[in-house]
């Protein structure tokens, strides 16, 4: 299939700053969580989120299909995706790259946090309350729903992130 | 008997490095006040009035109005001034505007009784003279006008005391800084029509202008020994090194000023010898100096004229912008025309601001947040929407450019980090296809780096070229194989990668080359801007780092070709062209036009021109841009460099392709400087 090789043939830095920018066209001006300098809330978020769709804990994640190349695996759902797929497309056809004579400093990790809690943002509705160090997650269904498919998908791109060490 | 210091806590407002030793007195006073629960809290809430963090209320400030009365005799025109500003300020707000007016002269005349010259008094006048000049705007007739002219006047006469009695240039232009609304209020008075009492005073505005812009800047110029002709001789270069030396001296202590302040009383003294010294060297070759105006004096609209009808072959207008909180002013001189012409709109220095602050964002991305950069092939994602309203304004100014084929512009304040040149006019082309474009820090500036060189009689033909990317970097040759840049007839030396060493660098700048094309990345610091530079190979070889801040002092050190390495260097350069990230990023040195950056440096230096990117380049398009660029230059001996680099960039235009028709890939450069 011409975009599944499409997607395989990225190097690994095309597929992050890919990731970066759909994270950030994604990113509904309503969201409770912005950037990327917050992964670690961010990583949070998903955790939580794995708790409210009551996942089964993977062992091992990262040794499963789905967890060893989670950032291609959110790129080939972004594809997927009618939100992003315009861009996810024409990202894996014409893929970003280190252009600019100047240095950008962005781990695939981030990256991937950023597209998912993004994409968490525009399906669910999220609502964040922080109170002394503290941060909760409420969620609720009732955006666009995720059919099982793109569900299952979608949580074992979560459970990659919430597996993985952060400097991945 | 140990000496007991006996401060009222309310003496203490806004003189926050005293300590308060009298608690007591401070609470019976806020008691009495009727804010006795914590006058601690009084305290503060004065020093956020006084350091402009608080709005106050009105009713907070007419109780503090009464703890004032209560205070030694000494102690409340300074208070009281300080609560005036904030409630004319309120009063203002709430369209009182007669209270406003009344409360402001009561406060002035406190005032001026015991600090005249006080930045408090100075404010008050600026503030009552705005609210008059609104007054007879909106039809209060001529006396609130008047009135607001003296006031400006008075005001004015104040700073430029100031600025007498102050010794160093670059402080000199802090105090200019710190008053430009005065001089944009001026400008008001003397040209804007709802407030002009006959006819606009434009050459008056012009001068006065021009004294605002960029006067560190022309006293370090003129103090260059750069002169091509040795008429007049140069002075002995023991002389001039010196000077160079007690300059950088005294910059680099007055850039550190603030955090000596306290910890190196010895190091603040030793400041004001370097200084005494350097008024001895300066007065003792002052009269060896070239230059127009001299020793920072702008130049008046008549030198300039006369300069640019010397200089240009083809029709030019010279535009000066100045900016303030609400206006922007541009002067236009020409070559073909008498007189100077005017055009003001209502462009504010903070919508500007944010304009340079939106383009480096949606093209250079924010590592600070993890914003991507702009995408290289579909730069029209990316908008910056109040670019659009700055061009709806700018349109008036074109009229004034009719006529005229090249512009030379003298930006001001945040208009610097703008691509003027990428400007449309109403039927969406752009000045770079209308006009020659070139820029000048100031006008001023430009006169005497013009009276510094002959024009040039040859093509240019010989090259310098340092790369060095970082050790970070995933694509090292986009930095380190420039000199493919120049094509046959060149002769070009070049240092690339590990053999591009600061030691090098220097050596090379210094040395007699056409062209100095340096490609690496910048390191600017906004604090201390005389470290600003270039990042290249230490002595070793090896490849700064990418983490810029994590550079050690000692890597800063072995690394960097700073602003300060290069003072009082000659740079006998035709072209500097800085290809690094964003190297024409400057730094306003306390709210003035005082630019710290290496394209002042370099024209500081001796160059005759320099080119810099206003945001990260894209390889692809910038190396095709500059290659272009030195091809049309070294190909036609009558060709300018300004010429040249319009001729590069209208082919991007011109060339059918959208992306390369994009600003970000054609405008990425300003050429500043002699663009002949």
């Amino acid at each position: 299939m011409a975009k599944e090789e499409s997607v395989k043939n990225l190097d690994d830095r095309q597929v992050t700053l890919a990731l970066q920018h759909l994270g950030w066209d994604l990113q509904p001006s309503s969201a409770e969580i912005n950037g990327f300098a917050d992964h670690e809330e961010g990583r949070r978020l998903v955790h939580a989120f794995m708790d409210f769709v009551e996942a089964p804990e993977q062992d091992d994640p990262l040794g499963d299909a789905a967890g060893a190349d989670g950032a291609r695996n959110a790129l080939r759902l972004a594809m997927a995706m009618p939100e992003t797929t315009e861009l996810a497309n024409e990202l894996v056809e014409d893929p970003p790259d280190d252009d600019q004579m100047s240095l950008g400093d962005l781990p695939q990790y981030v990256a991937l946090v950023g597209f998912v809690v993004a994409f968490l943002q525009v399906r669910f509705n999220v609502h964040v309350s922080r109170h002394e160090g503290q941060t909760e997650f409420d969620f609720k269904a009732g955006k666009e729903p995720l059919d099982n498919e793109q569900l299952g998908q979608f949580i074992s791109l979560a459970s990659t992130i919430v597996s993985s060490p952060p400097d991945k | 008997m140990r000496h007991r210091k006996h401060h009222h806590p309310l003496t203490l407002l806004g003189e926050t490095s005293l300590s308060v030793e009298d608690g007591s007195v401070g609470r019976a006073v806020c008691g009495r006040a009727g804010l006795e629960d914590d006058w601690r809290r009084v305290k503060m809430f004065v020093d956020r009035v006084v350091d402009g963090t608080l709005a106050p209320n009105r009713a907070d400030i007419e109780r503090l109005h009464g703890a004032a009365a209560l205070l030694p005799h000494a102690i409340v025109p300074t208070l009281g001034v300080t609560l005036a500003r904030a409630l004319v300020v309120e009063l203002a707000a709430d369209g009182q505007t007669d209270a406003a007016i009344v409360e402001a002269r009561r406060a002035i005349q406190i005032g001026e009784g015991v600090e005249p010259r006080s930045p408090r008094v100075l404010a008050l006048r600026l503030q009552l003279a705005g609210l008059l000049m609104d007054l007879g705007a909106s039809g209060g007739g001529s006396d609130p006008i008047d009135e607001a002219r003296t006031q400006i006047d008075v005001l004015l006469a104040t700073v430029h005391e100031l600025i007498a009695d102050t010794p160093l240039f670059e402080r000199r232009a802090e105090i200019v800084g710190q008053w430009s609304e005065a001089f944009g209020a001026a400008l008001r008075l003397l040209l804007d029509p709802e407030v002009v009492a006959s006819v606009p005073a434009v050459e008056d505005a012009f001068t006065l202008h021009e004294s605002a812009k960029a006067i560190a800047f022309v006293a370090r110029l003129e103090g260059m020994a750069t002169r091509e002709q040795p008429d007049p001789p140069d002075p002995p270069h023991e002389g001039v090194a010196r000077a160079a030396w007690l300059r950088a001296a005294a910059l680099d202590l007055q850039d550190r000023r603030s955090s000596l302040a306290g910890i190196d009383e010895g190091r603040l003294h030793r400041l004001e010898s370097v200084l005494a010294e350097l008024r001895a060297v300066e007065e003792g070759t002052a009269q060896l100096r070239p230059g127009e105006g001299g020793r920072g004096e702008p130049a008046s609209a008549q030198q300039i004229a006369r300069a640019l009808q010397r200089a240009c072959i083809r029709p030019t207008a010279a535009v000066s912008l100045f900016t303030d909180s609400r206006t922007t002013t541009a002067f236009v001189l020409r070559t073909d025309r008498e007189g100077v012409g005017v055009f003001r709109c209502g462009l504010g220095r903070d919508l500007l601001a944010r304009v340079g602050l939106s383009m480096s964002r949606e093209y250079n991305g924010s590592l600070e947040d993890g914003y991507p950069r702009i995408l290289r092939n579909r730069p029209w994602r990316r908008e910056i929407t109040e670019w659009d309203t700055v061009m709806k304004q700018m349109v008036g100014l074109l009229p004034h450019l009719e006529g005229a084929e090249q512009v030379v512009f003298a930006p001001h304040g945040p208009t610097h980090a703008l691509p003027l040149h990428a400007l449309q006019d109403a039927d969406a082309r752009y000045l770079a296809e209308r006009f020659t474009i070139s820029y000048a820090p100031s006008l001023t500036a430009l006169v005497s780096g013009l009276a510094r060189h002959q024009s040039p009689d040859r093509r240019p033909t010989s090259a310098y070229v340092a790369g060095v990317a970082s050790e970070d970097d995933h694509n090292p040759q986009y930095f380190e194989e420039d000199s493919d840049l120049f094509a046959t007839g060149w002769t070009v030396r070049e240092d690339a990668g590990g053999n591009a060493t600061k030691a090098k660098v220097i050596a090379n700048l210094t040395s007699p080359f056409d062209v100095i094309h340096l490609s690496c990345h910048g390191l600017f610091t906004p604090l201390r801007p005389a470290l600003s530079g270039l990042l290249v190979c230490d002595a070793e070889g090896n490849r700064p780092p990418g983490r810029q801040a994590d550079l050690s002092p000692v890597q800063r050190g072995r690394h960097l070709v700073s602003v300060h390495d290069l003072l009082g260097r000659r740079i006998p350069a035709r072209l500097v062209t800085l290809r690094a990230c964003s190297s024409g990023v400057q730094n306003a040195r306390n709210a003035g036009d005082e630019f710290d950056g290496l394209t002042r440096t370099m024209l500081a230096g001796g160059a005759r021109t320099a080119i810099a990117s206003l945001w990260n380049v894209d390889q692809q398009s910038s190396s095709e841009l500059l290659s272009r660029f030195y091809g049309y230059w070294s190909g036609d001996a009558q060709l300018g460099t300004a010429e040249a680099l319009t001729r590069a960039q209208r082919d991007f235009i011109e060339s059918g392709d959208p992306v390369l028709a994009h600003p970000y890939h054609w405008a990425p450069f300003a050429l500043v400087g002699d663009w002949r």
